[in-house]
Order: structure tokens, then C-alpha cells, then sequence
């Protein structure tokens, strides 16, 4: 039965979830405060980043808890290669999501074929050992710090108005979701649910779940380099304990985890409460990146894993099914 | 050439120390088959009861160890219970994730109740150094080997010469055969788990009459005997043993030869190795990759 | 040792001196079976006789230490489950390892997925299958809280989606009552008519007695008979094994 373009197009528009990022993108013209139009890019970019996360750990299960090392990479290679070399931050992207495919090779050629929590043990070793690498090499122009000249312009990835940083942000967060829409609708979305579901009874049915877990975390290794790259000119300075901070592991793994693991909607729900709610925090007791706001971020991991391991988006389909229920048995 | 040979002593005399750390680990991971990424964090709190006991009472850390001691197993216990348990029963991703959450939990509390300063503790053997053929090997390293080798000893004579002991082996064996034959699983995994933490306690003591501590070294340990239990093979004392000397050994030529910070980027190298060479570790059951 | 079933077929599956020890204990020694294609063979054997792990021998889930196995005629013990698996061995496990984390349509998908690499297709051949054995009702329900004989019929339901040529069933029956049982027999007797040749794991010595035309005994790793279900029931060895159980009268 052959669908038209009219006919998908209409149930495209009735999807919630395409009314969700509808509205997202709508959302920076509705106030042209600086602020405002920063938290924006932040919540759109963690958004990107939990996605990007959540497609191999999320669908996969294999959690990645060193994640922080694509993004690392990823602002590295952007920004030496503009602030030293003088070359275009574009490029540097490309290139960045190239080192990014290949580290996750790297580490899923060692690992994919063990059990899961090799792989995660290894994730994490590698940030640690990059972060170290990366202190020691004392890497960039400015000692230990790199800082990326402001010239402006799109060829230089920079802009006086926030709002573009924020319309890219939104770009990287639509083109990851996208990418990650079309996955879960082939054959490899549906292997790598199996891998995630049963690896054991994946591969009696003939998936070969190694090579499926290998292009799932190039894919995601991909895009977190690049959003690392991204990251970089949008804050102009990058430092290793700051790019390769394991709080950025940690935000990617709690917003997919707090939003609804293995979930499209998930991490972006995750991000659009958490990044204001941190904000707001911030004035509160200092911030969540901070003693208290991380000691939060630990409960709450371990709450939801104990309590509602599929996150907001679990309760939200609870709900739905308890309000159905409440509307039918009404009927009767 | 006395270098070398003085780094070889102290990597053989820490690697006692990581030893123990790391049967700690191999304990909780083999008889309960719980992944815990928040085994560093609890060496962390190890090491600052043992520092918090030698302020309030002035005494030497290891003589707290009387009252480090039973407290750990009775947390160990408690943990089981409340904790542990549940998450057993749940698939391994939990594991990964809860320990995850609860490592920061610890180790921002710990920066919380605190502060974020380096903290250790001075003994009067603390400066004392012990010297033969040219070596120097400091008191504090020797006395932390000890402990471990007794306790590495205690543990394994439990293991093999009592009723308890046996049945923590077969329970780490073969969990559905053990319950078959009528052991009772759930005290077994409580007691493992207070072994566990006994190791733990003993060698927070010893580290931290050498080392400092910090609320977010747990994360460096942990990393450290994960890869000591993955190097010498899992389920195996004396490959833990093993391994850990020869990353302790591995620790001292990086630190001493190239720079101390890169030790965590050999570790990375050399886990990736283990990995890709021989996963089941030295002395690992070696099992076929599917 | 060969049964002819109706003289015509070739062998599908071959095990030659087919040995495995973990550690000092020895799972399996020596095993020599050679199956029929189109046959259903049963394989019992107490507790402990080493039927799963050949199961996971077979499947490529575990190594031999020695031995072959040849699947027609080609020796497969260098391939990952998932190339025996394309080669036509599919499997259900013991506890039935269903994917809880889709439908019940999905979990049937996964099998054809490996046929034809188009989703909706597939999806057609999956919901064929459902309808053919009365689960499609239930098509787009999460398999969570299935009772254990849906399960068991969705795993086969999953493997039979992967057009397997050669299908091994680990405790078929275990858990179900009478009625679903007899449900499972009538299931397995449509598999055999499509020509799969199946391999039998099962306890319930009535069950197995009755639906197998051979029979493959195991013992503390080792074969001790091999036999029609008739032969194997007077076999003394066989009932020495099983300490005298009344079961073993069919």
C-alpha cells in the first residue's frame, strides 16, 4: 500500500514529536534577551549531545560513560586548527567528526565483541586518558588554554548575535534527531534494538551485533565531535579540564536517562527541564555544576534507574495509559 | 640502575595495596555479579575514615582499623540489603548506570562534608625510611604490604578452609547450581559483599598513610582496580595479585621516566591491549569472542 | 550411527568427536551425532548431561576444544552465531530470551529482518507467521507480561521468521500445562511438515518419546545411547541413568 507525500506529510504534522521541535524552533524569536537566546543554545545543543548519546546507549545499551571524549576531540581539532592554523572552523568540523568516527573504532573494535561493560570501561578510560594526554601536551596558543580569535562572519563560525548560535545549535539538534528518526525506521534501528533487547538472542537470529554496535557509536561519536567543535567557537576558549570534564559525560548520560532512555523525545525533554532548571538553580545554591547540583544529578540517576528506568517519557506513556483506561472504563 | 630497581620494590610494595583494593572489587563483581562503578568512591570514604579516626583519637590509622573493621562489614551487610539486592536482579546496564549516579553521589557528598582540599595523614613511621643496598623504601609502603598480605592471606584460607568460604566459591562459580544444593544464596552475597568492604577498609587505611585523598579520587581507583581485575582475569586471586603489581610497577617507570600525569593515558593504551590481545586476562578462563 | 527416515535425505547436521572442558570439568567427550535432514530428534539426558552446552555448541554461542561440526557438510565451528544462524540453524533458549523492549510484531520482525532487508516486507512475513499460529491479536502488545507458552510459541515464532533449515528447541514444553502443550506437539508437527528439521531438548519423557523418531541420550558429557523412542525406552543404560523412573514407559 503506497503512501503519498500528502498523506505522510499529515501524519508528519499530527506526530508530537514534530510539533515539539516545531515549537523549539520557534522559540528564539519569541525574545531577543541575551540571555534568554543563551540558555536556548544550551538546551539545544545538550539536546543534540543526549541524543547523540542516547543512540548507542540508549538503543544500544551500551553505555558510554567517557562520551566526553568525542567532545573533547572534537573542540580540539576545531579550535588548534582555526586558532594556529588559521583554518576555516568548517573544515575543522569535518574533521573533527572524522576523528571522532575513528576513535569510536578504535574503542568498539577492542570491546564490541566482550561484554557491554568492557566497552564502558574502556569509554571511560579514554576520557580520562585523552583529558591527561591533552593537559600534559599543554596543546594551543595561549599556555594552557586556547583561546579562538572573534573575527565574525559564517565563514569563521563566529557571530556578534547569539540568535545565529542558537539557530545552529537547533540545526545540529534537527539534523541528529532526523538522522536518528530514519535509523529506528530501517533494519539497522530494529537490530540495534535487538542488540539493546537480548545481544545473545540478536545474534541467534543472525544479527551481527558487533558490526551493528560499530556503526551505531561511529554515527554517535560523529555528531558529539562536531557539537564539540561547534562548542569551542561558541565559547572561544577551550581548556582540557574543560572539554574533557567527565560532567559532561555525566550531562549527557542524566538528560537521555531523566528524559527517557532509548527514547527520540527523551533527551530533549531531559535537556529542556534540566538546562533551566540548573540556571535557576545557579542563583539557588550556586549552580548545577556545582558540589550540590551533582550530588542532585547522582540521586536522581540512581532514583530513576531504581524507580522508572524509561524516564519522563515512560511516565508520560503511564499516564496516557491510566487515562485511557479511567476514559473506557467510564464508558461502560 | 638503582632507580629501576627502587621502582620495582615500591611498584611490588603499592601493588600489595592495589591488590587488595582490587579483590575487594573481584569479590562483590564475581560472588554477586555486580558491576560497581562506585568501588574507587568507596576507597575514597575508606581513606577518609581512616584519616578522620587518626585526627579525632591520634591514633595510627591501621589501629582504627578495630573499629573500621567491623563497621565495614556491617555496611557491607547493610548495603546487600538495601541496595545491592535490587539491583542484582536487574540487567547489567543498571549496574553500570546506579553505581554511576552513586559514585557522584559519594563523591560530592564527600566535597560537601569535606571541602575540597588534599587531606592525609602523618604517622611517626610517616618519615621513616628503611635502608638497605642503597635503597630507600619509606615505612608506610612496607606496613601497607603487610596489611594486605595478611589480609590477602586471611581472605584466601576463608575461602578455601571454611563451610562459608567454599560456598562463596561455588556461589561465584555457579548460582543456580549452588542454590540447588541447598546454600543460601542471599547470605552469602551479604557476607561477600561485607568481605568486600573489609578489603576496602584495610586499604583506604594503607593509602592514606601514603597517599592523600580528595573527595574525586574515587574515579582514579576505581579505574585502577577495574583494569587490575581485567588484567589478571576475572574470578582469579593471583591474577589480581599479579596485575596489580604490574600496573603498580607500570605506575612508578611512567611516573619516573616520562611524567606522572600520563600513567592514567598508559593504562588506556594497555587496557585496549588486554582487550584486543587476551580479555580473559592472565589468568582468566580463556572463552571464546562470539 | 544413521536413521533413515524415508531413505532419501542427506545428513544436515554432523558432530564429530565433539569434546568441551571448562575448567577441570569435562561438559562434553567425544560426542558423535549425525542427524537427518527432515528429521525430529530428540535429545534427553539428566540434569547436568551437557544439552544445553551442545546447543550452544551447535549455535556457535560456545568453542570446542576439539572436534567438528558440519553443517551440510561444511564445517562451521569457525563461524559466529550469526553466520550459522544465516546459514539456516535458529534456536530457541531455555528461558525464553524475547525482546522486551518491542511488540511482540517487532520481536517476529527481527527474525525475517535477516530474509529481506525491507522493513514493511518483512513486516508482512512476520505478521504471516503470527496469524498462522493465532497470536496476531496481539501483534502490537509488549511481550512482558505474555504468559510463558506465548513466549515460548513467539521465540519459535521469531526463529521461524529467519527460515531456518535446522531448528533447536531447548525445553519445548517446560512450564506449559496440558492444553498448551498439546498446542506446542501440534506446532512442532507443522514445523517438521514444512521440512525443518528439529532437535528436541525436553524432560517430560512422555512428550519426547512421543514426537521424536530418534532419540539421542546423554550422560555426564558422553552419548551412552542412540535409538528409536522404542529401543531407548528398553535401553538399560538409559534407565540406569535415570535411576529406574517411571517416566521413561511410553
Amino acid at each position: 500500500m503506497k503512501v503519498t507525500t500528502g498523506q505522510r506529510l499529515q501524519s508528519y504534522i499530527k506526530d508530537p514529536l514534530v510539533v515539539f521541535i516545531a515549537v523549539l524552533g520557534i522559540l528564539p524569536l519569541l525574545s531577543s534577551h541575551h540571555f534568554y537566546l543563551q540558555m536556548l543554545t544550551l538546551v539545544f545543543l545538550f539536546a543534540f549531545f543526549s541524543e547523540a548519546w542516547n543512540i548507542i546507549s540508549g538503543f544500544g545499551k551500551q553505555f558510554s560513560l567517557g562520551h566526553v571524549a568525542f567532545f573533547g576531540i572534537g573542540a580540539y581539532i576545531t579550535g588548534i586548527l582555526y586558532a594556529d592554523y588559521g583554518i576555516s572552523p568548517w573544515i575543522g568540523l569535518a574533521l573533527s567528526g572524522v576523528f571522532g568516527i575513528l576513535l569510536a573504532l578504535l574503542i568498539g573494535f577492542a570491546t564490541f565483541r566482550l561484554r557491554a561493560f568492557f566497552f564502558t570501561l574502556s569509554t571511560i578510560a579514554c576520557a580520562e586518558a585523552l583529558r591527561v594526554l591533552f593537559t600534559y601536551w599543554r596543546l594551543g596558543s595561549t599556555g594552557l588554554g586556547t583561546t579562538i580569535p572573534a573575527v565574525n562572519g559564517l565563514g569563521n563560525l563566529t557571530f556578534s548575535h547569539e540568535i545565529y548560535y542558537t539557530y545552529l545549535a537547533y540545526i545540529l539538534l534537527l539534523t541528529v534527531v532526523s538522522v536518528t528518526y530514519r535509523i529506528t525506521k530501517s533494519r539497522i534501528g530494529y537490530y540495534l534494538f535487538a542488540t539493546g533487547g537480548d545481544e545473545e538472542a540478536a545474534k541467534s537470529l543472525g544479527v551481527n551485533t558487533y558490526r551493528i554496535k560499530l556503526i551505531v557509536f561511529a554515527i554517535s561519536g560523529f555528531f558529539t565531535a562536531i557539537g564539540g567543535g561547534f562548542y569551542c567557537m561558541y565559547m572561544r576558549y577551550i581548556e582540557p579540564c574543560m572539554v574533557f570534564a567527565v560532567d559532561f559525560s555525566v550531562q549527557f548520560a542524566v538528560f537521555a536517562i531523566v528524559g527517557g532512555l532509548g527514547t527520540i523525545a527523551g533527551p530533549i525533554l531531559g535537556s529542556v527541564i534540566l538546562i533551566p532548571l540548573s540556571t535557576f538553580f545557579r542563583s539557588w545554591i550556586g549552580g548545577l555544576f556545582t558540589p550540590i547540583g551533582f550530588l542532585i544529578y547522582g540521586i536522581i540517576l540512581v532514583l530513576i534507574i531504581l524507580f522508572l528506568p524509561g524516564g519522563l517519557m515512560k511516565g508520560i506513556s503511564m499516564m496516557k495509559d491510566k487515562i485511557a483506561q479511567r476514559i473506557s472504563s467510564r464508558k461502560e | 640502575m638503582e632507580i629501576f630497581i627502587q621502582l620495582i620494590i615500591n611498584g611490588c610494595l603499592t601493588g600489595m595495596t592495589y591488590a587488595l583494593m582490587a579483590l575487594g572489587l573481584s569479590i562483590i563483581f564475581g560472588t554477586l555479579g555486580l558491576i560497581n562503578f562506585a568501588h574507587g568512591d568507596f576507597i575514597m570514604l575508606a581513606m577518609y575514615g581512616g584519616f578522620l579516626i587518626s585526627l579525632c583519637s591520634g591514633m595510627d590509622p591501621y589501629l582504627g582499623l578495630f573499629i573500621m573493621l567491623p563497621v565495614a562489614f556491617v555496611l557491607g551487610i547493610a548495603l546487600y540489603r538495601f541496595l545491592f539486592k535490587r539491583l542484582i536482579d536487574a540487567p547489567e546496564e543498571s549496574h553500570i548506570i546506579a553505581t554511576f549516579g552513586l559514585s557522584f553521589v559519594f563523591q560530592y557528598g564527600a566535597m560537601l562534608l569535606f571541602s575540597a582540599e588534599y587531606k592525609s595523614v602523618s604517622t611517626d613511621y610517616s618519615a621513616n625510611v628503611f635502608h638497605f643496598w642503597n635503597q630507600y623504601i619509606d615505612y608506610p609502603h612496607i606496613y601497607g604490604a603487610l596489611a594486605a598480605v595478611i589480609l590477602i592471606a586471611l581472605l584466601i584460607s576463608f575461602l578455601h578452609y571454611t563451610n562459608t568460604g567454599r560456598a562463596i566459591r561455588a556461589v561465584s562459580e555457579q548460582r543456580r547450581g549452588a542454590m540447588m544444593i541447598g546454600i543460601n544464596v542471599h547470605k552469602i552475597y551479604a557476607i561477600a559483599a561485607g568481605l568486600g568492604l573489609c578489603c576496602i577498609a584495610v586499604s583506604g587505611v594503607s593509602l592514606i598513610t601514603f597517599e592523600s585523598v580528595h573527595p574525586t579520587i574515587g574515579p582514579h581507583f576505581n579505574l585502577l582496580c577495574w583494569i587490575i581485575v581485567v588484567l589478571g582475569g576475572i574470578g582469579s586471586i593471583p591474577g589480581t595479585i599479579l596485575g596489580a603489581i604490574i600496573i603498580a610497577v607500570m605506575e612508578m617507570m611512567v611516573g619516573y621516566y616520562f611524567e606522572p600525569a600520563l600513567t592514567t593515558f598508559a593504562y588506556f593504551v594497555m587496557f585496549l591491549a588486554i582487550l584486543m590481545i587476551r580479555p580473559s586476562g592472565i589468568f582468566g578462563v580463556k572463552e571464546r569472542r562470539a | 550411527m544413521m536413521h533413515d527416515i524415508d531413505g532419501s535425505n542427506g545428513s544436515i547436521l554432523e558432530l564429530k568427536d565433539v569434546t568441551k572442558s571448562f575448567g577441570g570439568i569435562h561438559a562434553l567427550q567425544g560426542i558423535n551425532i549425525n542427524i537427518q535432514k527432515g528429521a525430529i530428534v530428540g535429545l534427553i539426558g539428566p540434569n547436568g548431561a551437557g544439552k544445553t552446552t551442545l546447543f550452544n555448541m551447535i549455535s556457535g554461542f560456545l568453542g570446542m576444544d576439539r572436534g567438528e561440526i558440519r553443517f551440510n557438510q561444511k564445517e562451521i565451528s569457525r563461524l559466529y552465531p550469526y553466520d550459522r544462524s544465516r546459514l539456516g540453524i535458529g534456536r530457541t533458549f531455555q528461558l525464553p530470551k524475547i525482546f522486551n523492549n518491542m511488540s511482540v510484531l517487532d520481536n517476529v520482525l527481527i527474525g525475517a529482518l535477516q530474509k529481506s532487508s525491507d522493513v514493511n516486507e518483512s513486516k508482512q512475513v512476520a505478521m504471516e507467521i503470527l496469524r498462522d499460529i493465532n497470536m496476531d491479536t496481539i501483534a502490537d502488545s509488549f511481550p512482558g507480561d505474555l504468559p510463558i507458552a506465548s513466549r515460548k510459541k513467539l521465540e519459535i515464532c521469531r526463529a521461524l521468521a529467519s527460515s531456518p533449515t535446522l531448528l533447536l528447541l531447548d525445553e519445548a514444553i517446560s512450564g506449559l500445562t496440558p492444553k498448551e502443550t498439546l498446542e506446542m506437539i501440534d506446532l512442532i508437527e507443522k514445523l517438521s511438515a514444512k521440512g525443518i528439521t528439529l532437535l528436541i531438548i525436553e524432560h517430560v519423557m512422555k512428550f519426547i518419546m512421543n514426537i521424536s523418531q530418534w532419540i539421542v541420550v546423554l550422560n555426564y558429557g558422553q552419548k551412552i545411547a542412540e535409538g528409536t523412542p522404542e529401543e531407548i525406552a528398553r535401553n538399560e543404560t538409559v534407565i540406569d541413568a535415570y535411576l529406574g523412573k517411571k517416566e521413561l514407559s511410553c
